[in-house]
């Protein structure tokens, strides 16, 4: 039997879940050790107990390239980019952001806070058009000087970013050859190699955001290896990317900016799992973490992608990424009273330092924890996250203290906190669903994370959802998606061409091709696997991309194309045209087909759980007595009427009126929402 | 409606003082004339220290007549 | 409580019961629902219209108008403005309440989309295509989901509009259209459709647009229509009207930030179609928590799109007050502009009366109106108060064929121009991003290299532009434009005469202009020196056409703002903005922040640095 092992290095914890293909042996929580993860990581195997010789494969998320990128804690990084372009940082795409839409006295993130100041960004001569053309040579001499001279600043990182390398990398790669030449000791991020995209400072940003990372991410993945040598792990080490793939160590140490969001990426493969597992093609994740809620769809049984990841306003990672949609309400997010009597949960965080005012390490701002437990959600009784015992007293002052500014009780502001972020959080799940002409009401929520599940229920039926799933794993589900991750390969192949009857013809041909060898990367063969084929289009004039599922193989491509764009334009917008599409990129995914998910391990047989005890509880402004179930204890088969709530080790969650929660004989929760519909 | 281009180099609202007092602050210095609020055009009657409005009426805005 | 509301306190709960009929909760919840829908709205245009205007530059303005009703002080008022273009903001509040006026209420049936772009209702200027769809509970009219869009062209003279000193008066604008059906229960209006197809220079893209318009619109209407369906018509009425007061009361709070008092602003437009400067005067007057900003003083509309639309004015006065409040995040709604009265006397260049042209003067003025509110009140407190940015919508575009592909095909090239922001108390200036009025994702040339037939050889910041000051503004940005066929222009692009003004001892930026370097592709591409150039805007010798310093004798001003001016294969032109202006006296910069400056060559001497003569000329 061969296990795998997923492990993502979270703010807190790291967690570790163990399987084989069928079920799950393993869980495990530790602290995450922040002055040397690679410890971490290796203390959470070996809390696994698991002789070496049983891992099969090791699949890590982390956050290590992207918290270096968010604290500006990343190397001194050299720019080296087309003559006349050398703010294009600074300028990024124009743009003010949402809350400063009006504001004379805004400035750009980048500005306040540089990845690289201007002196680090130097220019060279040389110019390509749009079509091609060397419009000026680029002037090898001059490159060379100005790389020995960012090399004398300490710049041991360099990007280089030329105007249409999309297309014509012909200079980009000879700069980097001539760089890695003469100066070994120098890493290069070249942007056609990074992300071969037109839009010049998104294709910028992306390589710059590489080059930042790289050093850093370079000497984690040799720490991460070294240390699982020396413990006598000789299992491959994988990294999980941002689209859902696999890459390996040395992959990753290049292009660390391919792995920036891994960790909640793995939480999305996990619904993908769950959509398989439960025959639920339609589910939305939902992960309420600390400062943040992040909501992804899967549809079909597919994660939906999308063509970025914005880090910060206008600094970007431009490739195709699994889309996560993320808003500033979380558990730890700011309740705030505006001088108009405005409410807002969030942006602020209160963070885990000092955190919600429940917390008492001298929080003074209200948050949604202390919301939830001042109505009684969380249960009063018990550490939060098994670790601090809430302290209600201070939750009831910051918000009695709010309420006081508008003349409510302090139960009364928490529910009218709740509610609001409970609306904000269906919006997000409108924003990838309803606005896209994709129903909601077709669609199950998977909730995980420590807050997750707390108002699932309440958020599904918002949106008039049928089902809500708590999964056995809620707490470590990041952790556990990491192992769907194997399953996933996807090849890009950028075009940027207008839809002729040759082009398109063209591209079809390019995408059988491209699946032979996607299939041979990824290390199967063609029957063990379903392939995919995506086009990446929009018509003549448009700039935002619409993938259009297609089949390579159709006797008429031209029309073939035009009728599936054409479906998917018309879902989206209403509409089709009569005109040309334009051809952004083509994209193969290769899945391992009829790949069973590892199913969390069976619940034992025992008899049905009773209620531990009553507690208080608001729901929709009322207080009543609700029943308090330990989920550990439920039994297989078991059903629990709300309203009631289940308390589970890391994560609670509270069922409302109507709502039946059904156990299933692995400990998952399935919830159908009686009246939602 | 058509209007001819103002022989005058340089354009201000007329402002015709009115008697009285400003019943907010008390000062005379009360002044008819036309201003916009979130709602189109108005003729007011308005103090000019403390800018309290003493009456308004609707008014077409003038593109659209002589008002 | 739209001119007694003087409740500067947060409402109790109880007294949001008393006053709306509502819980707090729901009023909350639907107070920010209705924003959202504003901003779904916005996302819709973006991601499928085909006009870069529309899809990257955000020139639009898109939200809901509340419901009618009487008894709770709502008459479709602007409820909920997406975040795009803020020009866009208040304009429907009078643009669509006039044409819903002027069609008839009662004459509203679902799936209607009514459509017109006459700017003398209270619009902005031709380009701007108002339209708007009516939300219906059941049979009741219960409020619209509006736009405004910048058609990239829109018929006439002058391709792409904007035609300063083309266009004499309105009649020479373009297709004007008073309000009609553009969709008829749902069904699209061919006849309508094929004014913009028949009579403007982009029907395949009209043809897309005004179907995402209505996608839009739809978009509006459904949620706003699930919302009321949800929590019932008079819940979401009462909503409306809180949402409404909500941002009154924010603006009122912010209000009293302003000491009390009067203050006085001029500045000047570079030129009139003569080559005349154009006298602005803004007069701010401001006690407790109202406010009147009052353009007597300003000089006279003139021909040939030198003029704007009153209701521009009122726009650009609202967004100035709401700028240069420290406060932010004040939702743009009809609420927050109750407190505000503007004076704008008809004749003036800031209301234009038919038939003057406005088709130019809207980005123009609009921008100098905005200015003007910031620079009078700036006046009141040195924390309040921001060195002055560029201003003007930079634009510069090109008309012409494109030969690249198998057929010859018409090509519009229009590209706004982002700039620095002056210092303020806060730190430096921004060094670039669109004026208020806009908020433009900047097109990516890339793309556009791909679409059009013109290369940018160079967009970068200009060292010794910054105005000076202890924070200095944003350093000017200069971009080079080389057409690759023949193509005929249109240009705006103001303070090529008069500089940008700093606060509180800051200093000027440095002034904008054009220049041409005539077939001269290939000397750049070789690396040579082009030399000065000739002026195309700015002060020139009137001999060579060199450009000179403003004080120079018998130094000749080209016009800033022209339409028709005629550019050649493989010219290069030289686009440069105004440099900000600063806020504070230079010798009190901190010497730290101006080691860096000088190390990232944003000044090129210390002396630069702290106000020395650095070159405002050219």
């Amino acid at each position: 039997m061969t296990m795998r092992i997923g492990i993502d290095t979270g703010g807190t914890f790291t967690d570790l879940v163990v399987a084989d293909d069928d079920r799950v042996h393993v869980v495990t929580k530790s602290l995450t050790t922040y002055d040397d993860l690679a410890r971490g990581l290796l203390n959470a195997i070996e809390k696994a107990e698991l002789g070496p010789a049983e891992i099969d494969r090791i699949v890590h998320g982390t956050t290590v390239a992207l918290n270096a990128i968010l604290t500006r804690r990343g190397a001194t990084v050299g720019l080296v980019t087309t003559q006349g372009f050398r703010d294009l940082l600074d300028m990024g795409r124009g743009w003010r952001s949402q809350d400063a839409i009006d504001d004379p006295r805004w400035r750009r993130p980048h500005e306040l806070r540089p990845l690289i100041p201007r002196h680090l960004r130097r220019t060279v001569a040389e110019r390509v058009t749009a079509e091609g053309e060397v419009l000026v040579p680029l002037d090898e001499s001059v490159l060379l000087e100005e790389v020995a001279w960012l090399r004398e600043q300490g710049c041991l990182s360099i990007a280089i970013c030329f105007l249409h390398a999309y297309k014509y990398p012909a200079h980009e790669q000879r700069a980097a050859e001539l760089v890695r030449e003469r100066f070994p000791d120098v890493a290069v991020s070249i942007s056609s190699d990074i992300a071969p995209f037109p839009r010049e400072y998104n294709r910028l940003s992306t390589c710059v955001l590489n080059a930042y990372a790289q050093p850093l991410m370079a000497s984690y993945t040799r720490s991460v290896e070294k240390r699982l040598a020396d413990g006598g792990h000789g299992a491959p080490l994988m990294f999980m990317t941002n689209s859902g793939g696999l890459h390996t160590p040395e992959t990753t140490a290049d292009r660390p900016v391919t792995t920036l969001n891994s960790g909640p990426v793995g939480g999305v493969m996990g619904v993908q799992s769950y959509a398989r597992l439960l025959d639920l093609p339609n589910l939305v994740g939902l992960d309420m973490g600390g400062t943040s809620t992040d909501v992804a769809v899967v549809a079909d049984g597919r994660a939906a992608t999308a063509r970025e990841l914005e880090l910060e306003h206008d600094i970007v990672v431009s490739m195709p990424v699994l889309e996560i949609h993320s808003i500033g309400a979380g558990g730890g997010s700011i309740i705030s009273v505006d001088p108009a009597g405005g409410l807002h949960v969030g942006p602020q965080s209160a963070r885990s330092d000092p955190g919600p005012a429940c917390y008492g390490r001298g929080g003074t701002a209200p948050t949604v924890t202390d919301a939830a437990l001042l109505l009684g959600w969380l249960n009063p009784d018990t550490a939060l996250g098994g670790e601090i015992q809430p302290d209600l007293g201070a939750a009831e002052r910051v918000f009695a203290d709010l309420g006081e500014r508008l003349g409510a009780r302090a139960g009364e502001v928490a529910t009218t906190a709740m509610e609001v972020a409970v609306n904000s959080m269906a919006e997000a799940i409108r924003h990838l669903t309803v606005y896209r002409g994709v129903d909601p009401r077709e669609f199950g929520l998977l909730a995980y994370g420590a807050a997750g599940p707390l108002a699932a229920t309440q958020v599904a039926r918002v949106l008039q959802m049928p089902k809500v799933v708590i999964p056995a794993l809620a707490g470590v589900f990041s952790a556990f998606g990491l192992l769907e991750g194997s399953h996933v390969h996807e090849e890009v192949v950028p075009m940027m061409s207008v839809g002729t009857p040759d082009t398109v013809v063209a591209a079809f041909e390019t995408l059988r091709e491209t699946a032979l060898t996607a299939v041979e990367r990824f290390g199967r063969t063609a029957d063990e696997v379903d392939v995919e084929f995506i086009v990446d289009a929009m018509y003549m004039g448009q700039r935002w991309e619409l993938p259009t599922r297609v089949d390579p193989t159709h006797t008429d491509p031209v029309a073939h194309l035009n009728e599936e764009f054409g479906a998917t334009h018309t879902r989206q917008f209403g509409y089709a045209l009569p005109a040309p599409i334009q051809i952004a990129s083509l994209r193969v995914r290769v899945l391992a087909a009829d790949t069973p998910a590892p199913r969390p391990a069976p619940l034992p047989q025992r008899p049905v759980a009773h209620p531990v005890g009553l507690r208080e509880v608001v729901l929709g402004g009322h207080r009543i007595p609700v029943e308090i179930y330990r989920s550990t204890e439920l039994a297989p088969g078991q059903i629990v009427r709300g309203p009631a709530v289940l308390e589970a080790p890391s994560s609670t969650c509270v069922l409302v009126a109507g709502d039946v929660a059904r156990v299933d004989d692995r400990g998952d929760i399935v919830v159908d929402l009686e009246g939602s519909v | 409606m058509l209007f001819p281009q103002p022989t005058e180099m340089t354009i201000a609202e007329p402002v015709d003082p009115v008697g009285g007092t400003c019943g907010e602050c008390g000062a005379a210095t009360l002044a008819r004339y036309r201003l916009v609020d979130y709602r189109g055009w108005l003729r007011v009657v308005k103090c000019r220290s403390c800018l309290a409005v003493a009456s308004s009426e609707r008014v077409v805005a003038p593109p659209q007549g002589t008002s | 409580m739209s001119t007694t509301a003087t409740d500067r306190s947060v409402p109790y709960a109880e007294e949001v019961d008393q006053r709306y009929g509502l819980d707090l909760t729901t009023a909350e919840v639907l107070r920010h629902a209705l924003r959202f829908v504003a901003l779904q709205m916005q996302l819709k245009i973006n991601t499928a219209a085909l006009s870069p205007l529309l899809n990257e530059t955000n020139d639009f303005g898109i939200g809901l108008l509340a419901p009618h009703a009487p008894d709770r002080d709502l008459d479709f008022d602007a409820v909920a403005m997406a975040t795009s273009a803020p020009a866009h903001y208040v304009i429907n509040q009078f643009y669509a309440r006039m044409a819903i006026e002027r069609w008839g209420a009662d004459r509203f049936r679902p799936g209607d989309v009514l459509i017109y772009n006459d700017p003398y209702q209270g619009g902005s200027h031709v380009n701007d295509v108002g339209a708007l769809m009516p939300i219906f509970h059941g049979d009741r009219l219960m409020g619209f989901a509006v736009s405004i869009t910048h058609w990239l062209d829109i018929g006439g003279p002058v391709p792409g509009g904007l035609g300063a000193g083309l266009q004499r008066d309105m009649y020479a604008e373009g297709i004007k259209l008073s309000p009609r059906l553009l969709y008829r229960g749902g069904e699209l209006v061919q006849e309508t459709m094929e004014l913009f197809t028949e009579q403007t220079r982009i029907p395949d893209l009209s043809l897309n647009d005004l179907q995402v318009i209505r996608s839009a619109l739809q978009l509006g209407v459904d949620m706003a229509e699930r919302y009321i369906e949800r929590y019932g018509a008079e819940t979401y009425i009462a909503a409306s009207q809180y949402t409404l007061d909500y941002s009154e009361r924010a603006v009122r709070r912010a209000l009293m930030e302003i000491p009390d008092g009067v203050y006085e602003a001029e500045d000047h437009l570079d030129n009139d179609a003569d080559g005349n400067p154009m006298l602005l005067r803004c007069t701010v007057r401001k006690h407790t928590d109202r406010i009147e900003v009052d353009y007597s003083g300003s000089c006279r509309e003139e021909w040939f799109g030198y003029a704007s639309q009153w209701s521009d004015t009122v726009s650009a006065a609202h967004l100035g007050v709401g700028a240069i409040l420290e406060s932010i995040g004040i939702s743009p709604n009809a609420g927050g502009f109750r407190p505000i009265h503007v004076v704008v006397p008809p004749g003036s260049c800031l209301h234009a009366l038919p038939p003057m042209s406005t088709n130019a003067g809207h980005t123009m003025l609009f921008t100098k109106a905005l200015n003007l509110v910031k620079l009078a009140v700036s006046q009141a407190a040195e924390s309040l108060a921001v060195g002055e940015n560029y201003d003007d919508v930079g634009v510069l575009g090109f008309a012409g064929m494109d030969t690249r592909g198998p057929a010859p095909a018409p090509f519009v090239a229009m590209r706004v121009y982002s700039g620095p922001y002056g210092g303020s108390a806060r730190g430096d200036g921004c060094s670039f991003t669109l004026v208020e009025g806009g908020n433009c994702v900047e097109p990516s040339l890339e793309l556009d290299e791909i679409s059009y037939p013109v290369l940018m050889l160079s967009k970068e910041f200009v060292a010794d532009t910054a105005g000076a000051g202890r924070h200095r503004g944003g350093p000017a940005t200069r971009a080079l434009l080389v057409p690759r066929t023949d193509v005929e222009s249109i240009f705006q692009l103001d303070q090529c005469r008069f500089p940008t003004k700093g606060v509180f001892g800051g200093l000027p930026g440095s002034r904008a202009s054009i220049t041409v370097h005539r077939k001269a592709l290939d000397d750049w591409s070789a690396g040579r020196d082009l030399g000065p150039g000739e002026v195309v805007a700015g002060f020139a010798d009137p001999q060579t056409g060199r450009p000179v310093r403003p004080d120079t004798e018998g130094a000749r001003f080209m016009l800033s703002k022209r339409a028709g001016v005629q550019f050649g294969t493989g010219d290069v032109v030289v686009f440069q903005t105004a440099g900000g202006g600063g806020h504070g006296d230079p010798a009190e910069r901190d010497s730290a922040d101006v080691r860096r400056d000088l190390r990232d060559g944003i000044y090129s001497s210390e002396q630069a640095a702290r106000g020395g003569a650095i070159d405002k000329g050219v």
